[in-house]
């Protein structure tokens, strides 16, 4: 699993001491529920039919046995025993009281576990294969470049406010168990021609009322290209996304309804602008978050049937 | 948008003011003497818009006890009142499947 630096261990510290503060003054009549609605969003916290309902991004689904135990203590501590594992590899507490919420977001902290980008128009828990850094029939771990664009988007001001949720999936494997194809953007790492590793970049993807498979708008994207080429999608996305009526809001709307050639041609024409500037991934920074990622002790064992 | 107090009301029968409460999301209903309570039963029950205007706009006044109140449908069956929609009858029974508590857990 992915361990946190004392960067992000600060991050998600200075994030539970501003809750608790809005969370009081919510509560003292400081501030409104109007005001207080996009605050909590920020921070998984809905308002549901029975009750507030906290969601806690588990990042490619894996926990350590810390985290496990936090979040059991939590579901015996503050709710009802127990969670609500999501298919997107995030955990949802049903019955949280808003006043335990800060209480409960500095247990999570103590961990590294925090509800940042699991609600509001951002960019969301970004997921691979559910066996991303085991699984045989993978070229590369695809979660050094989930984590990458994690740490991007996270709290991104330009991405804090996008048209609506937005949903990123990676895989590295022949087999997509991370369904990219069904996301606003899938990004599947494979080798071109010249046996380069790169993404094919996939877009306008979705499940719901309005189900689309997404298109590839960009069949082989160098690895240094990643950051600027999704933030591209995204400011585009940002410009002419429809926010008008929310079941339209989707990228897979836009994409539709301009057409992938033309969405593709937007794109371009940002990225060109970008794609030489700070955004660039050194390989060094590949390298480092890669460290980050602890593996346990594997048995090697033969694969096949036994 | 519209605030909920400005909206148009069509009502047409029985009629109550629902909202969540602020402190644990629990649903609430505008009782009679002007407080919010967990009990459907006690909540104030007017016919007409004008009057579920004014049960709304006092309601909304309170943002510091209950969030987002608006209009909902009830039935009134022998002196009882019940849920008038879907929506309503799962607010006040509950989710519609067993919840782990069932199993022991």
């Amino acid at each position: 699993m992915y361990v946190y630096d004392d960067f992000d261990r600060i991050l998600v510290a200075e994030r539970v001491t501003e809750f608790r503060d809005q969370v009081n003054r919510r509560l003292s009549g400081e501030l409104t529920e109007d005001e207080f609605k996009p605050l909590r969003l920020m921070n998984g916290v809905y308002l549901q039919l029975h009750a507030y309902m906290l969601r806690i991004a588990i990042p490619y689904g894996t926990l350590s046995s810390d985290q496990l135990r936090t979040l059991a203590n939590i579901a015996r501590r503050y709710d009802r025993n127990y969670g609500h594992f999501t298919t997107r590899q995030n955990l949802q507490f049903n019955w949280i009281k808003l006043s335990d919420l800060p209480d409960v977001m500095a247990d999570l902290a103590k961990t590294g576990l925090h509800g940042m980008q699991t609600s509001g128009n951002v960019v969301r828990n970004i997921t691979t294969d559910q066996w991303a850094g085991v699984a045989p029939d993978e070229i590369e771990d695809p979660r050094i470049y989930a984590e990458i664009l994690r740490q991007h988007t996270t709290l991104h001001p330009e991405f804090s406010f996008l048209p609506r949720k937005f949903k990123i999936a990676i895989t590295a494997a022949t087999h997509d168990r991370a369904a990219v194809r069904v996301h606003d953007i899938g990004l599947r790492l494979h080798r071109n021609g010249a046996r380069e590793v790169g993404f094919e970049v996939v877009v306008g993807g979705g499940l719901g009322r309005t189900p689309f498979v997404g298109k590839t708008i960009k069949p082989f994207l160098h690895k240094r290209d990643l950051l600027s080429y999704v933030e591209a999608i995204l400011r585009v996305y940002n410009q002419y996304g429809r926010r008008d009526n929310i079941y339209k809001a989707r990228i897979k709307i836009l994409v539709h309804e301009l057409g992938a050639e033309k969405f593709a041609a937007e794109v371009e024409s940002k990225w060109q602008s970008i794609k030489d500037g700070a955004l660039a991934i050194d390989p060094a920074l590949i390298a480092n978050v890669a460290v980050h990622f602890r593996y346990p002790d594997y048995e090697r064992l033969l694969d096949g049937p036994a | 948008m519209t605030a909920p107090s400005q909206q148009k009301l069509k009502v047409h029968g029985p009629v109550v003011v629902t909202a969540n409460r602020l402190s644990d999301g629990a649903v609430v209903y505008r009782g009679r003497l002007g407080v919010w309570t967990t009990q459907l039963e006690a909540a104030d029950v007017v016919t007409n818009a004008d009057d579920a205007k004014k049960l709304l706009a006092a309601a909304a006044a309170q943002d510091l006890e209950a969030v987002g109140p608006y209009v909902a449908p009830v039935e009134i069956n022998g002196g009882h009142i019940a849920p008038g929609n879907l929506r309503e009858r799962i607010r006040v029974a509950g989710p519609t499947f067993d919840l782990p508590a069932a199993f022991g857990i």
